[in-house]
């Protein structure tokens, strides 16, 4: 019976967390890539975004079909060819903020958020800076980081390493608002 | 022995606790985001064409697409023809993006001094998951503007076109397997003789397997439904690679057909794959993004 209790206790703690966790479904992940022939950069509407603001963890995920890019052939080369979508749908980011989340009151500081990335089904460790903000009663996150392409095995062919970075630079913006489960 | 017990099972729930709290967020946000709808299949083909004829594909609104066609005359034509090299024939088009479904496109042949124009819709998708296949209707249209055989006899305008419908049907079967069927119906103005139909009706079938992310194996026939056309006539049979660059799609094949536009290569194909009767050819596509579609 005490077990059950304490089980009951538990799984309320979980709940209750939800109270201080803060989410997007619309936060921007955009990319640029610099080559000698060819700047190229996308940009994701529909990225999300889930904080924990006790604990400091933050989740993140962006379907990699949601980038949209100016040339729509190079967003079928860039699903089919590099990313390979429809293998490895998404790029996620499991990682934990160092600091302290300030919430009661209006802020903003830089905060080091260290984790786990996973693009094109390769997880490599991440460590990133980043800025914390908390305004009118919610929180905002927003950095930038770079990604190399190798480390993910994303190949680039010879014929185009012209045109393509083999770094390239990753820049998120999310607002945060509280957490509501949908039924 | 009860406090240890005990500990240990406080313990052990707040190390469980603790392992999943990123993953409890993570299913958190698989909860709150919508369902998306079933994802389109993309990239079934890696060109608007197959090889002489159309695939379900076509240009996003706004790209515009250059054709240059090549066909180099029969490889049994010796070497003193350079194996056909030296006698080429060629087709420049333009197929633009209207919008992401709807393709307009004309071009200019040299063999008989072809005009063509071309509608293309494409109004079903393959969805993965759902829909199977992708299909797309092509409705071409080609203007023969070589002088008339017989100018003492009475000539009319109408005699010089020809008209192409197809309802191609594609399936990407996985990543690197595709599939096309293409019912063909080409109606002829005039025919030279009278034994042979106005109207043809042919079926096509093709597809193409990847090797490589960048290079592809297609191959394309089209069988005519027989005493509809002269017998000295054969059915058309291509094979080739795709080989993409960006912006560029090479597709360099072998086939028993000189013309390239449907009339043509599907009723008037005169080369024998058996005798060597084969044309080496190339398709250099280039697209230029020329507007730019607000989101």
């Amino acid at each position: 019976m005490k077990k059950f209790i304490l089980c009951v206790l538990i799984t309320g703690m979980h709940y209750a967390q939800a109270q201080n966790v803060f989410t997007t479904n619309a936060g921007t992940i955009s990319f640029f890539s610099e080559a000698p022939l060819e700047n190229i950069d996308a940009t994701s509407k529909k990225a999300h975004c889930i904080l924990n603001i006790t604990t400091g963890d933050i989740v993140s995920l962006v379907a990699i079909r949601s980038f949209k890019f100016e040339k729509a052939l190079m967003e079928e080369h860039f699903n089919e060819k590099y990313l390979e979508s429809d293998k490895y749908k998404d790029a996620t980011f499991k990682g934990k903020i160092q600091e302290q989340l300030v919430i009661d009151r209006d802020t903003a500081y830089q905060v080091t958020v260290n984790g786990n990335i996973t693009i094109h089904g390769i997880e490599k460790p991440a460590n990133y800076k980043a800025n914390y903000s908390f305004k009118g009663g919610v929180p905002a996150i927003e950095g930038s980081f770079n990604v190399a392409l190798k480390d993910h095995n994303v190949e680039i062919p010879k014929l185009v390493i012209q045109n393509i970075a083999e770094v390239v630079k990753v820049t998120c913006k999310f607002e945060l608002a509280p957490y509501q489960k949908k039924n | 022995m009860l406090p240890i017990r005990k500990l240990f099972f406080i313990g052990f729930t707040f190390i469980t606790l603790h392992a999943t709290a990123q993953d409890d967020l993570m299913k958190m946000l698989s909860e709150s985001g919508e369902k998306e709808k079933k994802e389109e299949v993309t990239a079934t083909f890696k060109s608007t064409r197959l090889i002489n004829g159309h695939s379900v594909e076509n240009n996003k609104q706004g790209v515009l697409q250059l054709m240059i066609l090549h066909r180099f005359g029969q490889i049994n034509s010796g070497g003193y023809e350079f194996f056909g090299l030296d006698n080429a024939t060629m087709r420049l088009g333009f197929d633009y993006g209207v919008t992401d479904w709807l393709n307009v496109g004309i071009g200019r042949s040299t063999f008989e001094k072809m005009y063509d124009g071309l509608l293309k819709v494409k109004f079903l998708k393959q969805r993965k998951g759902g829909t199977p296949v992708t299909l797309t209707a092509v409705a071409s249209m080609q203007l023969n503007s070589l002088k008339f055989t017989d100018p003492q006899r009475k000539n009319y305008f109408s005699s010089r076109l020809t008209y192409s419908y197809q309802l191609l049907a594609a399936s990407k079967l996985s990543n690197a397997f595709s599939i096309q069927l293409m019912p063909t119906l080409i109606h002829r103005n005039l025919v030279p003789t009278a034994n042979e139909k106005n109207d043809v009706f042919a079926l096509g079938g093709g597809g193409r397997i990847k090797i490589s992310k960048s290079i592809a194996f297609t191959a394309e026939y089209y069988y005519v439904f027989p005493d509809q056309i002269s017998d000295t006539y054969k059915n058309s049979l291509a094979v080739g690679f795709d080989i993409e660059t960006g912006g560029h799609v090479f597709q360099i094949h072998f086939t028993n057909s000189r013309s390239m536009v449907e009339k043509g290569f599907i009723a008037e194909t005169t080369g024998d794959w058996l005798d060597g009767g084969i044309h080496f050819g190339f398709n250099l596509n280039r697209v230029f993004t020329v507007y730019y579609p607000k989101e």
